[in-house]
């Protein structure tokens, strides 16, 4: 197995400030401290196309006299000290985008059209979008998670209009330090929208369940892993041994001719159109998740055996610690007290040898060549499988498949003790950004999260079934017990008789809401005002 | 320990059916490179490390391909590569495809026997640089006139004018759709159902020695004759 080097002393290549000041704020920041977020999801009249072109234009970065703008990356590259009262992103659906760039009827083709046919790889998963049958069936958007199902919690605003046949067109991401501050500034935006303008249909927000803003309704601590984009990375390259993800899979690049030479890094692997460029897309996910049940299942064997059981299942201990370098107890206390070094080790880990910096090293169970502390089925490793290799499609450290997720709780906080509390609507809301939604998103989805059999190295009982954060859904057809089980390694993992099996796996998250959104960059958005396009320079 | 018979099959363990009749551009003889890029795609699944390329890396588990076969309807006196008998049935075996507006066609059968599903098939060939610039040579032979227009972006056209393969997987996924007459849903009656590529390679509880005997790149095989059945018979 070959072993990545170690990173360079610093990122080759740098973005210049034009880049940040093109790009939204979203694709490289989590917003971190703006724990208080409110999604809103609007509908565009056909009669009213040219009054939302004329908000795309007040939207723009420093436009005189408007009362919010999108937030692009330039801040956090400035490095200034005075921090924004709120961030604020917009994504614009297939259907949106075909009106904001629709042409008089006799013109054709559209400025969609042409954006779509320079840029098929990009857009083809976006024109059908999240809601056709194909992609559903593809992302595991089955049985109670299907379309005809979505929309139908208590955000849902248009009530007297049937969801899934309601144009869903626009989506802001509002993030604010204080519930105060979001309802302010996104009383602000409403009123800037106006009334005769986009009609909102959907509306959700995401509080935070601990100060930090840092914990989901399992309990986990989230948002530990993302990719350190080059060029783009914050992080000290001295310490962190995250490989470096291209940016070209996080902010679309203009297309170039392309000569194949294994020597050089890989292209893009699209071609975009320059309306595209500095943009990226993503997947809006409503997704409730069922804390009674996941309490339950961790909880079969005993309360004693409940977090191991919970490490096993995500890969990472409940406080983050992965349990590839500690798989008895979590460390992130003893971790993160330490030097500043230490704060890189919730990241520092592989699963087929060490990572440079990884500590402390990992005792490993049984045979070393298999990092079975970590299982196979659990989510982060099938997620990000790292440097393991024997996982189909991974011959790059996983870059090629990487998102980005910018997804928060909503929902009130799961208490055990009250029982009405397990038919609260609660989970996880946010967007899965990367540029190629079918070989990122969709890939993950389908050949990693929802199937098993995805690699030669894992002899676990039942090949990985289900990811278990997810469970399966229910099926016409008897489940074999290999999809409703998780098993997990407790020694050597050649023998069957090592592995501890839980029966009975759970549907843990149901899809209640999915979009796909074109994430446009400042020069697109500023397109839009007008509904036009860059012309192609060849 | 007693193992239960397989009753379900997950799609990963599925094997389907690819059933390619591919219009290709008519020529006097069969073009070199149209013969180099069958072998050198062969090659490439049995591990071989190509020209240029950084290691030979195992595509078996990704392609999840178990069987393929090629086979060319060529003009008059040129042998195909399909290892068609000495004595030809009284009829064609495929029919090339209708003239189109520029002129006839020839046509390039490929079939084949995989894993999983049709995307991440394709997709393991389109994921690396070398396989698709084999994949490249195979659309640069194709003639699609009338079939779809070269501003359509599944084109064969319109993929090698916009980076080839590599940049355009899934119109590459919908060009191979439009000429496959094989349900890609559709599982085919395996003899030993769910014996996939991953399970017979599996790093332990695989088949026995499965990376010693299929390495890679894979060793040359001698292939002992084979005895020919009877020859039809004579009227008397």
């Amino acid at each position: 197995m070959k072993k990545k080097t170690s990173a360079p002393k610093s990122d080759q290549a740098t973005a210049a400030q034009a880049d940040y000041d093109d790009i939204q704020g979203l694709l490289v920041n989590g917003y971190r401290g703006y724990n208080y977020i409110r999604f809103l999801i609007f509908t565009i009249p056909d009669a009213n196309i040219q009054v939302v072109r004329d908000l795309c234009g007040k939207l723009v970065p420093g436009t005189a006299g408007s009362a919010l703008t999108i937030s692009a990356a330039t801040r956090w590259f400035s490095k200034q000290t005075t921090k924004p009262p709120y961030r604020l992103n917009l994504g614009v659906t297939n259907t949106g985008l075909k009106k904001l760039l629709s042409s008089p009827a006799d013109i054709r083709p559209t400025n969609y059209e042409t954006v779509y046919n320079k840029s098929y790889q990009l857009m083809n998963r976006f024109d059908v979008g999240a809601a056709d049958p194909n992609t559903a069936l593809r992302v595991g958007d089955t049985g109670p998670s299907a379309p005809a199902l979505w929309w139908k919690s208590a955000g849902w605003i248009l009530k007297n209009q049937d969801p899934t046949k309601t144009d869903l067109d626009l989506l802001f991401s509002l993030y604010a330090p204080s519930a105060k501050e979001r309802d302010k500034w996104s009383g602000k935006l409403m009123k800037m929208i106006g009334s005769n303008s986009a009609i909102l249909a959907f509306q959700q927000d995401s509080d935070p369940l601990d100060p930090a803003g840092q914990k989901i309704h399992f309990g986990y601590r989230d948002g530990i892993s993302q990719p350190r984009i080059e060029g783009f990375s914050e992080a000290d390259p001295e310490l962190d041994d995250r490989p470096k993800v291209a940016s070209w899979h996080f902010m679309i690049e203009e297309t170039k001719p392309i000569q194949p030479n294994p020597k050089l890094p890989p292209p893009p692997n699209y071609t975009a159109h320059p309306f595209l460029k500095n943009g990226s897309f993503a997947a809006f996910r409503l997704l409730a998740q069922d804390v009674k049940r996941f309490e339950d299942f961790i909880n079969q064997k005993g309360p004693k055996q409940a977090e191991l059981i919970a490490s096993k299942m995500a890969g990472r201990w409940r406080d983050g610690t992965p349990i590839e370098v500690s798989p008895n107890k979590p460390e992130n206390k003893h971790l993160l007290g330490q030097s500043l070094l230490n704060q890189y080790h919730l990241n520092n880990f592989d699963y087929v040898s060490p990572a440079q910096h990884q500590e402390p090293k990992p005792a490993p169970l049984g045979n070393p060549d298999i990092g079975q502390a970590c299982p196979y089925g659990a989510h982060v490793r099938r997620a990000n499988p790292r440097d393991d290799e024997s996982v189909i499609g991974n011959a790059d450290m996983a870059s090629a498949h990487r998102v980005l997720r910018r997804a928060r709780p909503y929902g009130p906080p799961y208490n055990p003790k009250d029982p009405k509390s397990a038919q609260q609507d609660r989970g996880l809301v946010g967007l899965f950004i990367g540029a190629d939604l079918s070989n990122q998103f969709e890939f993950l989805m389908n050949t990693w999260v929802t199937n098993g059999h995805f690699s030669t190295g894992d002899n676990s009982p039942n090949s990985s079934g289900y990811d278990p954060l997810f469970g399966p859904p229910p099926s016409e057809l008897p489940l074999p017990s290999s999809l409703t089980e998780f098993s997990y390694c407790v020694g050597d993992p050649a023998h069957p008789a090592d592995y501890e099996t839980l029966p009975g796996l759970p549907q843990l998250i149901l899809t209640k809401g999915g979009l796909y959104v074109f994430l446009p960059s400042i020069s697109a958005l500023r397109h839009l005002s007008s509904g036009t396009i860059p012309s192609v320079t060849q | 320990m007693s193992t239960a018979p397989i009753t379900y099959l997950t799609t990963p363990e599925q094997q389907h059916l690819l059933f390619l009749c591919l219009p290709l551009k008519e020529t006097p003889s069969l073009p070199k490179p149209t013969v180099d890029l069958v072998s050198a795609l062969g090659s490439m699944l049995a591990g071989k490390q190509l020209d240029g390329a950084p290691t030979a890396f195992d595509s078996r588990p990704a392609t999840g391909v178990h069987f393929t076969m090629s086979f060319a309807q060529w003009a008059p006196g040129v042998n195909p590569w399909f290892p068609a008998p000495s004595l030809p049935p009284p009829f064609p075996i495929f029919q090339v495809p209708p003239p189109s507006s520029k002129g006839k066609r020839n046509l390039l059968v490929v079939m084949a026997i995989y894993d999983a599903d049709f995307g991440p098939y394709i997709g393991a060939f389109t994921n690396s640089q070398a396989f698709s610039a084999l994949l490249d040579l195979v659309l640069l032979n194709l003639d699609e006139t009338d079939f779809v227009s070269d501003d359509d972006p599944t084109s064969a056209v319109n993929i090698l004018a916009n980076n080839g393969t590599y940049a355009n997987p899934d119109a590459l996924v919908q060009l191979l759709m439009r000429y496959n007459h094989a349900d890609p849903t559709a599982p085919i009656t395996a003899i030993f159902p769910g014996l996939t590529d991953t399970k017979i390679l599996k790093t332990s509880g695989g088949y026995p020695d499965a990376n010693q005997l299929w390495p890679l790149p894979q060793a040359k095989i001698a292939f002992a004759p084979s005895v020919p059945p009877p020859k039809p018979r004579q009227p008397l």
